[in-house]
This record gives structure tokens, sequence and C-alpha cells, in this order.
């Protein structure tokens, strides 16, 4: 009897295990714990660098920290560096995404973040530049791939991750100033090109007004052709050879250098950008 | 007066008459009674020689009169006695005395007569108007060069023309390709088959206008092109009062060579049509042709001239006197070429910029 009761509640007890559904609680601390009826918040004294894996020594951290701040209080966006060595069965993409929403680390009304999430977990090494909001515009496919090439070297041959960080850092500081200040380049760049096209346009136009300057005398005599009288005395086609040439056709995966980039939904249903790579 | 010469004078008033463009039939400035151009004739007992034409004859007649024409001849007018100096081609003119119409009867009498006349179709305030439009259309036209003024000295001459006729016969080589295209899951190929074409055959033109006057460009006579040749009619000097005329002064050897080059671009232009049978491209390898059995004949068609002078070139606009088709060179306007050139580029420059710029966000 004693045995039955024991073997009962063991069985109560893995039942309900089973039925606990996969929540934030059980995969890390900042998971919500009713996922479902998440709401979009702005998340207060935020860290920006979470180093889980512990890779980064205290001072390390704390200046790349005072960068990454910089950029946040400069460019009015959410920034973070984020290291993990478990991914709780997630992809790399959707753990980021949900740490940037669950976090709140999103800025303003549409809750722009920007994270370089490093996965050290066993087997699942990779790193992702996770956006969400109005920066899935900024870290489109093209960004993330110069990212890509830009940290690859320290991380997958040198393991060298405090530099990979900084060079991102700078990286996003780049950017994020170009995006934000007037692009006088592009602008001029822009002008010289109507400049060229609109330069061309007027002197076929002008060439033509020109031409209706000039006299223009016929060449040919086919308005003096009598009807009837072109008759013809032979024609003959013959085949001589065939000659074949062929272009290679542009393969997609050209350029990835294991590069991989794509959009989803992360737990909360918001929406994210990410790419990186695996070593 | 000289047999050489023949005025029209009215035979109520004894004023000069002169011919109505678009009408078969001459006017007295004075008395504005009207007379057929036939019945002009035959009541002035003018002489209307018949010629078969035959370039041989032509040839011929060409060179016996040639030495007739070399220098300026002065005529005495039969209204006011006057002395008229003209050049060696002109046939007909205006006494600068007494307006009296003159024709030169004599610069064109026996093989020098033309075989046929398109008589003036428009009168020249419709050649005045005709040139006006043609300027409303010429936007870097400088402003201040079309006047009444300048307009009014339009002058209706008839230009001697030779209207050749001949045939082309021949064979040209075409080298022809059909291309496809197809693709494969890792190339693009495109197979080219080429082909050689050849044809061979023979054709005719009729009437191909030259003109046959030294002092006229040839270019700018080209350019009145295309006559209406159903208004040609037997040359009879009644069409000829009232307007200059000249007489031919250029070999018809000297000619050809202007018509016969027309005709083989045409017959190239013939026998490759045929050729392009479907191929999607052609090319001309080698051409044989010949022109056979070429004829002339001799015309004066209706041409309105008028120069022009601005900043010390002269500008000469012709007018077809038959359609009113113009034609000539004309000043540009180099500030309003700059203006043209600046303004469209800029028009067409600042909203390309702005989305040029807007796509390389």
């Amino acid at each position: 009897m004693k045995k039955t009761v024991v073997s009962l509640i063991l069985a109560i007890l893995l039942f309900s295990i089973c039925l606990t559904p996969v929540s934030a609680t059980t995969i890390d601390y900042w998971y919500p714990e009713n996922q479902p009826d998440f709401q979009n918040f702005h998340g207060s004294n935020l860290p920006r660098v979470v180093d889980n894996a512990e890779i980064l020594t205290d001072s390390e951290e704390e200046e790349l920290s005072a960068a990454v701040q910089k950029i946040v209080d400069t460019y009015n966006i959410g920034y973070v560096i984020f290291t993990d060595t478990d991914n709780h069965g997630l992809s790399k993409e959707v753990y980021s995404a949900d740490f940037l929403y669950y976090n709140g680390y999103g800025v303003g009304d549409t809750y722009d973040a920007v994270v370089f999430y490093l996965s050290l977990e066993e087997g699942n090494r990779g790193w992702r530049t996770t956006s969400i909001g109005k920066c899935e515009e900024i870290f489109n496919a093209d960004v993330t791939y110069e990212i890509d090439e830009l940290v690859d070297n320290d991380i997958r041959n040198k393991g060298d991750y405090y530099s990979a960080f900084k060079k991102h850092i700078e990286y996003v500081d780049s950017l994020m100033h170009e995006k934000n200040s007037f692009p006088v380049k592009k602008f001029l760049l822009g002008v010289l090109i109507g400049y060229v096209i609109g330069l061309i346009v007027s002197l076929i136009y002008v060439s033509g007004l020109k031409k209706k300057m000039r006299v223009v005398s016929p060449v040919d005599a086919k308005e003096y052709l009598a009807d009837g009288s072109y008759v013809v005395h032979d024609k003959s086609v013959d085949y001589l050879y065939t000659t074949v040439t062929k272009v290679a056709k542009p393969q997609d995966n050209d350029r990835s250098g294991g590069s991989s980039f794509s959009s989803g939904s992360s737990s909360s249903g918001g929406s994210f950008s990410s790419g990186g790579r695996d070593f | 007066m000289s047999d050489n010469i023949k005025s029209f004078k009215c035979p109520s008033c004894g004023s000069p008459i002169v011919y109505v463009p678009g009408s078969e039939s001459l006017t007295c400035n004075n008395c504005s009674n009207e007379y057929s151009v036939d019945a002009l004739i035959k009541a002035a007992n003018f002489e209307n020689e018949e010629s078969s034409f035959d370039w041989g004859e032509y040839k011929r007649n060409f060179e016996e009169n040639k030495q007739r024409f070399e220098n300026t001849a002065v005529y005495i007018c039969g209204s006011c006695g006057a002395q008229i100096e003209c050049e060696k081609t002109t046939a007909a003119t205006k006494c600068p005395y007494c307006e009296n119409v003159v024709v030169l009867s004599d610069r064109l009498g026996g093989g020098l007569k033309p075989n046929a006349v398109i008589p003036f179709a428009i009168d020249k305030e419709a050649a005045m108007k005709a040139v006006l439009n043609h300027f409303s259309g010429k936007k870097l036209l400088p402003s201040d060069f079309k006047s009444q003024r300048k307009l009014s000295k339009i002058t209706g001459i008839y230009v001697p023309f030779w209207l050749f006729d001949g045939g082309i016969d021949g064979k040209m080589k075409f080298g022809g390709t059909r291309i496809r295209y197809y693709s494969d899951k890792y190339y693009d190929y495109t197979e080219t088959r080429h082909y050689n074409i050849y044809v061979s055959g023979e054709m005719r033109f009729e009437k191909i206008p030259v003109d046959g006057s030294e002092r006229m460009d040839d270019d700018l006579m080209d350019a009145l092109e295309p006559f209406d040749y159903s208004k040609l009619t037997d040359f009879n000097d009644g069409y000829l009062s009232g307007f200059l005329a000249d007489r031919f002064d250029t070999d018809p050897d000297l000619s050809l060579p202007r018509a016969e080059n027309r005709m083989y671009v045409s017959a190239e232009s013939v026998l490759r049509g045929t050729a392009d049978d479907g191929f999607d491209t052609i090319s001309t390898e080698a051409s044989a042709l010949k022109l056979y059995d070429p004829s002339v004949k001799y015309a004066l068609l209706p041409v309105y001239l008028l120069n022009m002078t601005y900043k010390g070139k002269n500008y000469r606009l012709a007018v077809n006197g038959q359609t009113g088709k113009v034609v000539g060179e004309l000043p540009i306007s180099r500030a309003k070429q700059w203006l043209y050139t600046l303004g469209i580029a800029s028009a067409i420059a600042v909203p390309i910029s702005l989305i040029a710029t807007w796509f390389m966000k």
C-alpha cells in the first residue's frame, strides 16, 4: 500500500512536470512568468554588458559598458553585449531577441534595440547581432555580414572576445553616426548622379533642337522606287556553324563566409532580425 | 525687241502679266484681267518646240551651247528699252526699271528646253507664312532673326533639275544569325547559328531629282523633296512669267553619281529586306550592284529662296514652291542653347538627386 502511494505521488509529480509549460522561469531569471501576457516595456538601469559566460575581466567589462552606454545615450537606441553558455534549447536568434524584449532594452515607441550575443554553449557556439524595432532596418543582412567579417578572426581564430566586442562597438558607433548625421557625401553623390543624368538628357534634347536648325537631305531613293519593279532573281540561305557561349549563374552563397541572416518572432511575439556565424 | 526675249504683256492694257501660282492662268497686275496660259501662248505665237528627250542629244546640246553663255549677257527690255544685264544662266527675270517680266527664250530653246515643269502652287504670301511657321518651332532661333522686312525679300525661282531614271541589278551577300537562349542550374547559354544569305534581284527608280544649277546648294535642294510629280506638266514658258528662272549649268554626267548613290542605298535596303527572313542579326558582307539603262529628263521645279544675313553670316532658306516645305540652316542662339541645356539638366537633376540620395540611405 505504501509503495502504491509513493508510486502514485511520483506519477503525479512526473505528470505535473510534464504539463508545466516551457515558461521563462524555467529557462532564465529574466523570462516573465506568464509569457502570453507579456507587454513591451522600457527597462531602467540596464547593464550594458551581461557576461554570463564570464569571459571578460572586470576592467574589460567596465570599459565596454562605458562605451556601449555612450552609444545608447548618443543615439537613443538600446544596445547591449551579451554572452552566455546556455541557450536553454532555443536558437541563438530567438534567445538573444528574447533577451532584448524581456529585459526591456527597447527604446522609444518602437522599442529599438540591438544586441551582440556570443553563445559559448558546448556544441552550439556562435555569435549573432540581433535587432528589434527600427534597428531591424539598420542591421540588415549587409550590415551583419560586415560585422561578421570584422569580428570573425578575433572570435574564431584568436579567441579574443574582448577585441571582437570593441570592434562591434566601434562599428555600431560609426554606423549610427552615419545614420544620424546629414549624409553629405551621399547627398553630393546624389546631386552628381542627378546632374550627370540631367545633362545627358538635356544634351540629347538640345542636340535634337540643333538638328532641326540644319538641312537634312535624303540619302536614299526609296520614294522613287517604281511600283512593281522589284524582281527577286534568286535567294539562298546556307547554314555555316553554331557557337555556344555560357555564363555562370551567380550563386546565392558566394559571399556568405558562413554567415546566416534571418528574421522571425521571439517568444514574446515581437519580431527580430538576426545575423551571425557559428564556430 | 530681240526674238530671244519674250515679255508677257496684257493684251488689254499692255502692263506686265504674271503666272498665278496654283492656277492655269496669268493675271494683269494693272487691270486684273486673267488669261489662260495656253491661249496666251498661242496668241503670242510662241515657239513651242517638241523635243523627244535623249540623254545623248542633251549632252550634245549642252556642249554646243556651253560657249554661248560664258559671259554675262545684256538684253534690251521690250517695255521700257532699258538694258538688262543678267547672269549667263538666267532664263527669266524682271526689268529692274519697269518691273516688266522677261523670259529669255533662247536660254530655254532647242536642246536647252526643259521637258517639263512643275508650276508654282503657292504664292509669295503663303511661302512667307510657311517660313514663319518653320521659325515658330525652332526653340534655339535668335529672337531678333525673324522679321517681316527680311521675309519680304523672298523670291520665287524655277530651279533646273535633272530627273534621273535607272535600274539597279545585282546581288548581295549577308551574314545572318539566329540566337537561342537557354539555361540550366549553373549556366546561362547563348546558342548562335550562323548563316550566309545570298539575294539577287533588280528594281527600277524613276525621276530622282538632282539640281542642275551650280549656284544652288545640292543638299538644300535635295532636302526640298518630295515634289508631287502628278503635277509635272509639259514645259511652257508662260509658267515662268512673274518668276525668276535659271537654266542648267551642270553636266548631267556630273549629277548622275548623286542619284546613283541614292539608288544603291535604297537597292541595298530592299535586298536586305528580302534577306532578313526572321534572322536576329543581319549584316552586309558583299555587294555587287550596277546601274543599267539610265536616262534623264530636264525639268524646272518651283522654289522660293530667301537669303537672310545674321551676324555677318548668310543663311539661305528654300521653300518648296509646290508643297510649302521649308529647309535651310538657321542660326543658333548660344544663350538659348545654354539656357535649355542647364534648365533641363537642373529640372531633371533635382528630383533624381533626391531619389538617388534616398536610395543610398
